[in-house]
């Protein structure tokens, strides 16, 4: 699958490999950003954005942005409604149509349509998930995250790290900066920010000065983007932010076969399993989530992405000799189609509600993010319904 | 260890220049490519062969303070005493010594009353005496193993000089230096054109960048930019610190001698502590060897001839911490 995008991209084969090498995540949080990725590269500010601006024409770079920590972010669920065939791709549609859904996928199950659904928190998420009910007219079976085994982004950062500057960790340019407490954005224009950013930034020289015009333009007051980075950098610091980089699509960077392979484990063994899965280093994700008895038996949760249906299977036969687990029902549950793939929408629709004067004046940096995010006075039930 | 790495850390050890492609510079001097000498730096830096590559700040000119620090912890609480003193920041490196002082280690803060605070503090969560030696004076410092005949390493050891720094030097640090200083802790970043990676962090153009790090060069508040390497990955396995009881009126003339023989890489006159500590010149002596360090020392005994009155040698039997001097992000300049 190296050959592919290798190939693709025969223009400069070995730029595109370096900023997937290294820039998924440790993006660099400086005015501009793609000139000093250019420089780590030894390459051009322009042929950077170039390379960037083709990826994502190709669909393999899905945008260039932060990936928030979903715990922190909001409250998310797994969600998947049984349908019949013919109707799938209008229900599937029906389900696109809300902002809320980030992932949307077909299966190959009885359970044929699965997507993830983020909110600001647990009231919005089910009062949402009850309307979609009434609108798709099928049950929709709610599975949220119980406990996370692995996530594979590498690198996390959660602790204020007290070495600044570039550093060799991982062999890879990772650069770790000071937050300046008092540059911090306002709660007001945090919230802003963390609505704009969830589209990626731009493919332009200074893509954080053009948040903060576009923040400016929102707050009617100068903000600089100096206080754009600071933000971010904490963010990223204080792990609400899991990584920041380019975003790709798996099934176009040649990972063209994935499975959600599910699993019926014993509640006594399964944080032994996720562990094992996790050292395996087969699969991109696996989480634990609730049975739901009698319609769905399983309980821990793996994505494997591979190039092709049988290098998928043989991971799934590999990790079952391995840790002695051909007793336990597993459902393998191909992808067959991908609807929607975008960052979470932690922050509801309608901001009208929110009153400038209410929140804006705060000088304080150190705010409590999830709740800077979703202010209490925002009326829910109202943002709810203003949206459909 | 491969011959070509050795010819890099042998040449690095020496200095890195300040120009637009330095990486460029210093591969076509050793006869390599550019792209090959900044792999293999990113290789040994990964690795830990070289503990650091960049700029090397004085202390001292920083408006900071350093100093080595000793202490006798006897066998069954050493676990107890070096997690304590690891645990302090100011704690740059600390080794375990074979000697009734058993623990040497260097405390670098960033104001001189901080050393004092530090030290009591070690005293009080340890229960043990700290003896303080700061240096009285220097006279050499610098660790120039020799790991490969490189035709120019007289030039490029002569070339090294040690500057004094000036006292003018730490006030003259502007809020735009403390930040280079901050972001180049960590080492230079490894790109082609690495001022101007760190010209982009920082927003100022990369001939000021450049320009700055040359003052700082030539003020003595950088050393040199350069590799340090970590001297038991490369074989010396053996590193003695020699100390010697010479009369106070002499040892400024016999320690500038000692600090001229090739195989001392740091020579320094520090205070004596009757009667535990009667030793009041200090060398560090490298080899890989022990009959080979034995054999430096028969020289440096033979060069003080009458003076001499004792002698001891202690060698570090453990590394327990070692990292760079550091400033801290959060702190504003002074």
């Amino acid at each position: 699958m190296r050959e592919q995008i290798l190939k693709i991209n025969a223009r400069s084969p070995l730029l595109v490999e370096a900023l997937l090498r290294h820039f998924q995540r440790n993006f660099p949080l400086v005015s501009k950003p793609y000139a000093y990725i250019a420089e780590c590269l030894d390459s051009s500010e322009a042929e950077v954005l170039s390379q960037l601006d083709q990826l994502s024409q190709q669909q393999m770079l899905t945008r260039v942005g932060p990936v928030f920590d979903h715990r922190r972010a909001g409250a998310s669920l797994l969600a998947a409604v049984s349908v019949p065939e013919s109707e799938k791709d209008t229900i599937a549609t029906k389900i696109n149509v809300y902002p809320e859904v980030n992932h949307n996928y077909a299966r190959a199950h009885h359970f044929n349509l699965w997507f993830v659904v983020t909110a600001p928190d647990q009231t919005y998420l089910d009062q949402l998930l009850e309307q979609m009910e009434r609108d798709l007219g099928y049950p929709i079976l709610r599975l949220p995250m119980l406990k996370s085994y692995h996530i594979d982004l590498g690198f996390q950062l959660h602790k204020a790290p007290e070495k600044h500057g570039f550093q060799y960790r991982d062999r890879s340019f990772v650069l770790i900066q000071p937050v300046n407490q008092k540059a911090l954005l306002a709660a007001f224009d945090q919230h802003h920010l963390r609505i704009l950013i969830q589209e990626g930034i731009a493919l332009v020289e200074r893509p954080f000065a053009l948040l903060a015009s576009q923040l400016s333009a929102k707050s009617g007051r100068q903000i600089t983007e100096e206080s754009v980075l600071h933000t971010l950098r904490h963010w990223q610091q204080t792990g609400l932010i899991k990584r920041f980089g380019l975003i790709t699509n798996h099934y176009r960077m040649g990972y063209r076969s994935s499975a959600m392979v599910v699993w019926d484990i014993p509640d006594d063994r399964i944080d032994q399993v996720g562990a094992q899965f996790k050292s395996s280093g087969l699969l991109s994700l696996c989480y634990q989530r609730p049975r739901r008895l009698p319609e769905w038996p399983y309980n821990l949760f793996c994505m494997i992405h591979s190039q092709d249906r049988a290098s998928v299977i043989g991971c799934v036969e590999q990790l079952q000799a391995r840790f002695g687990l051909a007793r336990f029902q597993k459902e393998l549950l191909f992808t067959t189609h991908q609807y929607k793939q975008k960052g979470g929408v932690y922050t509801g629709q309608d901001l009208r509600k929110f009153g400038v004067d209410q929140s804006h004046t705060s000088s304080s940096g150190m705010a409590n993010l999830p709740q800077l995010m979703f202010p209490e006075q925002a009326n829910r039930e109202e943002r709810f319904n203003g949206q459909t | 260890m491969d011959r070509l790495n050795l010819k890099i850390i042998q040449r690095l050890q020496f200095g890195f220049p300040v120009c637009e492609y330095p990486y460029a510079r210093v591969a076509h001097e050793l006869g390599l490519s550019e792209s090959d000498l900044i792999e293999r730096l990113d290789q040994l830096l990964y690795s830990k062969v070289l503990t650091r590559f960049g700029p090397m700040y004085q202390a001292e000119a920083l408006g900071g303070a350093l100093s080595l620090m000793a202490m006798s912890v006897p066998k069954e609480d050493f676990k107890r005493v070096t997690k304590i003193v690891n645990g302090f920041a100011e704690v740059a490196h600390n080794y375990e010594r074979n000697h009734q002082l058993n623990m040497w280690f260097v405390v670098a803060t960033e104001v001189p009353e901080q050393l004092d605070t530090v030290l009591a503090k070690i005293e009080q969560q340890s229960g043990y005496r700290v003896f303080n030696m700061p240096k009285l004076e220097e006279f050499f410092v610098g660790l120039y193993l020799e790991l490969y005949p490189l035709s120019n390493t007289p030039e490029l050891r002569a070339s090294v000089l040690d500057t004094d720094v000036h006292e003018a030097a730490r006030q003259s640090l502007s809020a735009l230096d403390r930040q280079l200083i901050i972001h180049t802790q960590e080492g230079l970043p490894l790109a082609p054109r690495p001022y101007h990676v760190l010209s982009l962090i920082l927003n100022i153009s990369a001939d000021e960048i450049m320009a700055r790090l040359e003052k700082m060069l030539s003020m003595g508040v950088i050393r040199r930019i350069a590799a340090v390497p970590n001297h038991y990955k490369l074989g010396y396995r053996n590193n003695g610190m020699t100390v010697w009881d010479v009369s106070d009126e002499q040892v400024r003339e016999l320690g500038k001698k000692i600090g001229n023989l090739p195989f001392v890489s740091h020579c320094y006159h520090r205070p004596r502590h009757l009667p535990e500590w009667r030793y009041n010149l200090f060398a560090m002596v490298h080899g890989k060897s022990k009959p080979e360090v034995e054999g430096y020392i028969d020289r440096i005994r033979m060069l003080l001839g009458s003076a001499l009155q004792a002698q001891d040698v202690l060698y570090s039997t453990r590394i327990l911490k070692k990292t760079g001097l550091r400033l801290d992000a959060n702190r504003s300049a002074a």
